[in-house]
């Protein structure tokens, strides 16, 4: 079974995550802060970290950093901050250090796991052949929520990007696809199982 | 050259007062006295005021000063009096509102450098010409002296000699004329004889011809008489001796000849030892005159030489050594050490104008240094301000931060139990469901208020400068066209695109925003199915793009208003938004150096015009100097559009 940690000190968060994760079939495990979560994932790796930032004693980034800094094993282990902290110098400061997404407060769950799933698969796929997939995670994540009829303003802010990059993405998908239109390419995209709705 | 500045009232008037007098100096017109001194105290209550001196004016100045002025004073000195010369250059230096040369009154032409070595040059020359006539009425004292030990003492004695020497003669032949005759015969001896008395009367007539004082002629009359009387004896003893009565050649007549010779003698000799003593007295004279006359030379020559020294001196002392010294303070001046004192500036020459000059340069140099010191003051000031204006800056944007995550984290728990609620099996309850969904939508709504307050806080974040580079306006406005028409639940959204440049330079992706803004705020603020037009053309060296909706418009007394940070219009009520969007646009538009113009009726719509330059200031930046990390970070690993 995918062991998923989930490191968010505010414990009413913590239980909705674990109980979305569960549902999804991840097994989850739960620490409250920084160091608990470095004690956890030195003793037993998880397979990914949903990790928040803002925590006591240790906040997600110093988690971050001395993962990468414990060794290669840990440095591999999915990470994906999950915080409330939404302006861009965090967001930098997340992905500088090496983070594999930062989604922010609130989520989606549907989106998470998205996003879970993605990033499970591409560690799985490292070792194996890259699936012939004409569209990437983010132009995938981006058609699904085209196809649940949201705006680019809304897709940006539901997967925290830009506005622009949503558009952009849909652009990629639609040259990928050969259509025309967003409506077309979405209904390409489930035609070919890649997105589901 | 000082400028008036006649900056008070006060002076203006007394300027206008003069002016009126110069231009009836330049009529021709009479000026009376008393207006002229009332006009003279008037424009020295001014200069006082000021702080100058003021002066008239020379003809020699006449040349610095400006053509108008140069051209009233043959009128100025038609009136014949310094006051009213320099009132009516003054004046028309006014009048014609250019600088006038305003003279120190210390400065006075009889104290100038060129007068006092003029005088120094006469000194010189007279003292030379003093020392050649003194030198040379010596001399011709020491010549008339000695001349007349040459012609008068030397040539006497030398008469008096050869007459004793020839008298000497006479009576030697005389004394041999007896014998010789009765011998020899008679007469044969009589040439010899003629020939020495010849002798003896030139002798007499040349010592006659001699200059010589009454004593000496007196002396030399009892000789004549001695001598002609011996002539006589010796002439009574010839005849006695020629005749038969050569027995009555006695003693008694060669001695009569005897005896008068020898007064004749005496006296000469007499006459010729005074003689010999007044030519050696002569004599010792004229050395000591020509001694004198050395000694007075070589006095004259020496005092000369102190002259010149002296004039050297003075010259060290009253040009060089001040000027050496003004010299050296204007090197301490130009250390900036203003504490020092200058001396000579009460001078009246060219030395104390200069000095005075150094006292205007001191005090500009004072001036400089208080001014940069107030400068430096207040760079420190406004720095401080910077650094305070930062600190605030720095604090607001941490609020902001803390107030998005504090927001956040409770709509994450709303909208996460949301969700739980849509996910469980049980909840078949379809209202239920709808009620999840309601919850959701406005969670939903919230965090987007969210989201655009931080993302304009970013913005609007000083550290984040232009990126200008050109870039196709019109494909800008195309694709944002295109995706308000693809979003589809707006209203419809209508593009004119007039003529429009190439390329403009500005932040394309800032612009964008603007402009995306702007389309999205006519969207909002026309409720139900509002109709946007898209206009863009190009004006001059500008573009210009308008957004013009049919929506609530905007309270006329407002529209100023409306682009300040937080503030909305009155009748927005209903809207969801921040104040911040509209904010942002005009600074990105002001960035660009361009200006956002709002035109609006309440109910009736509102047209916003964006007019920017199409060269946009800035550094235009290459793509490859961009680094995309600044901006985007880890974001761009997904395939990110180029920045």
């Amino acid at each position: 079974m995918t062991r998923i940690l989930c490191v968010e000190d505010d414990t009413e968060t913590a239980s909705l995550l674990h109980e979305a994760l569960s549902d999804l079939g991840y097994g989850v495990e739960r620490a409250a802060d920084g160091e608990q979560a470095l004690a956890a994932i030195i003793s037993t790796p998880p397979d990914l970290v949903i990790c928040d930032v803002r925590m006591p004693k240790m906040n997600g980034f110093e988690l971050l950093e001395r993962l990468v800094t414990a060794g290669p094993a840990f440095a591999e282990i999915p990470f994906v901050f999950l915080t409330a902290l939404g302006d861009r110098d965090s967001e930098l400061t997340g992905r500088k250090l090496g983070a594999d997404d930062y989604l922010t407060k609130p989520v989606d769950f549907e989106m998470l796991g998205i996003v879970v799933e993605n990033r499970l698969r591409r560690r799985n796929d490292a070792s194996t052949p890259q699936s012939e997939s004409p569209l990437t995670d983010r132009e995938r994540e981006v058609l699904t929520w085209v196809g649940r009829g949201k705006t680019s303003a809304e897709i940006a802010i539901i997967l925290g990007l830009r506005e622009r990059t949503v558009n952009f993405h849909c652009d990629e998908a639609m040259k990928r696809l050969d259509v025309n239109n967003r409506t077309q390419a979405v209904a390409e995209a489930i035609a070919n199982g890649l997105i589901t709705t | 050259m000082i400028q008036p500045r006649l900056s008070d009232n006060r002076a203006q008037i007394d300027a206008q007062h003069l002016a009126g007098a110069a231009a009836r100096a330049a009529e021709g017109r009479r000026i009376p006295r008393c207006a002229i001194a009332a006009l003279g105290k008037q424009l020295n209550r001014s200069c006082a005021r000021r702080g100058e001196s003021y002066y008239g004016f020379s003809p020699f100045r006449c040349a610095t000063l400006p053509d108008g002025v140069a051209r009233s004073y043959p009128a100025a000195r038609a009136l014949k009096a310094p006051r009213s010369r320099s009132a009516v250059a003054s004046a028309s230096a006014s009048l014609i509102g250019k600088s006038l040369v305003i003279r120190s009154p210390l400065l006075s032409f009889r104290n100038s450098v060129p007068v006092k070595l003029a005088v120094v040059a006469t000194i010189v020359l007279v003292a030379f010409a003093s020392l050649r006539m003194l030198s040379l009425d010596r001399l011709a004292a020491v010549n008339a002296a000695s001349e007349q030990v040459g012609d008068r003492w030397l040539q006497s004695v030398g008469a008096l000699g050869n007459l004793t020497h020839h008298i000497a003669d006479v009576r030697i032949l005389e004394d041999e004329a007896p014998v010789g005759d009765a011998q020899l015969g008679l007469g044969t001896n009589g040439g010899a004889d003629r020939q020495a008395l010849d002798r003896v009367n030139k002798d007499i007539e040349r010592y006659q011809s001699l200059q010589h004082d009454a004593q000496e002629q007196a002396a030399f009359g009892m000789f004549l008489a001695a001598w002609a009387e011996h002539r006589r004896d010796a002439q009574q003893f010839e005849s006695l001796a020629g005749g038969e009565r050569w027995a009555q050649l006695d003693a008694a007549s060669a001695g009569a000849a005897r005896a008068s010779y020898a007064r004749a003698s005496d006296a000469l000799r007499q006459l010729a030892e005074r003689t010999e003593t007044r030519a050696e007295s002569a004599g010792r004279i004229a050395a000591d005159r020509i001694a004198e006359a050395q000694r007075f030379i070589s006095d004259m020559i020496l005092a000369t030489l102190a002259l010149f020294g002296a004039i050297a001196v003075y010259l060290w002392r009253s040009f060089s050594r001040p000027l050496l010294e003004l010299a050296g303070q204007m090197r301490l001046l130009a250390r900036h050490e203003t504490s020092l004192t200058i001396p000579y500036e009460s001078r009246r020459d060219e030395i104390g104008e200069i000095a005075r000059s150094l006292v205007v340069f001191r005090r500009n140099i004072i001036e400089l240094l208080e001014s940069r010191r107030a400068l430096a003051q207040q760079a420190e000031i406004l720095a401080g301000l910077l650094d305070k204006e930062r600190a605030l800056a720095t604090e607001q944007r941490n609020f902001i931060t803390t107030m998005s995550h504090e927001f956040r984290t409770p709509l994450t728990l709303i909208d996460g139990n949301a969700q739980r609620l849509l996910a469980t099996k049980d909840v078949t309850h379809v209202q239920a469901a709808d009620r999840a969904h309601r919850i959701r939508t406005a969670v939903f709504q919230m965090t987007s208020l969210v989201a655009s307050l931080t993302s304009a806080m970013e913005m609007s974040d000083s550290s984040v400068a232009l990126r200008t580079r050109s870039f196709d306006l019109a494909k800008l406005l195309r694709d944002l066209v295109a995706y308000y028409r693809a979003v589809g639940d707006h209203g419809s959204i209508e593009e004119k695109l007039g003529h429009l440049p190439q390329e403009i330079t500005g932040d394309p992706e800032l612009l964008h925003y603007a402009f995306s803004n702007l389309v999205s705020n006519a969207f909002k603020y026309s409720p139900g199915s509002g109709s946007v037009t898209l206009r863009a053309g190009m004006k001059d060296d500008f573009v210009e793009v308008a957004v013009e909706d049919k929506g609530i418009g905007i309270p006329p007394n407002e529209i100023d208003r409306v682009r300040e940070r937080f503030y909305r219009g009155s009748n927005v009520d209903a809207f969801p938004g921040t104040g911040v969007g509209l904010h942002l646009v005009d600074r990105i538009v002001r960035q660009h150096s361009g200006c956002l113009n709002i035109d609006s009726g309440l109910g009736q719509g509102t047209c916003v015009t964006v007019r920017l330059p199409i060269e946009g200031e800035g550094q235009t930046l290459g793509d490859q100097q961009v680094d995309p990390n600044s901006l985007r970070g880890g974001r761009h690993r997904d395939g990110e559009p180029p920045p």
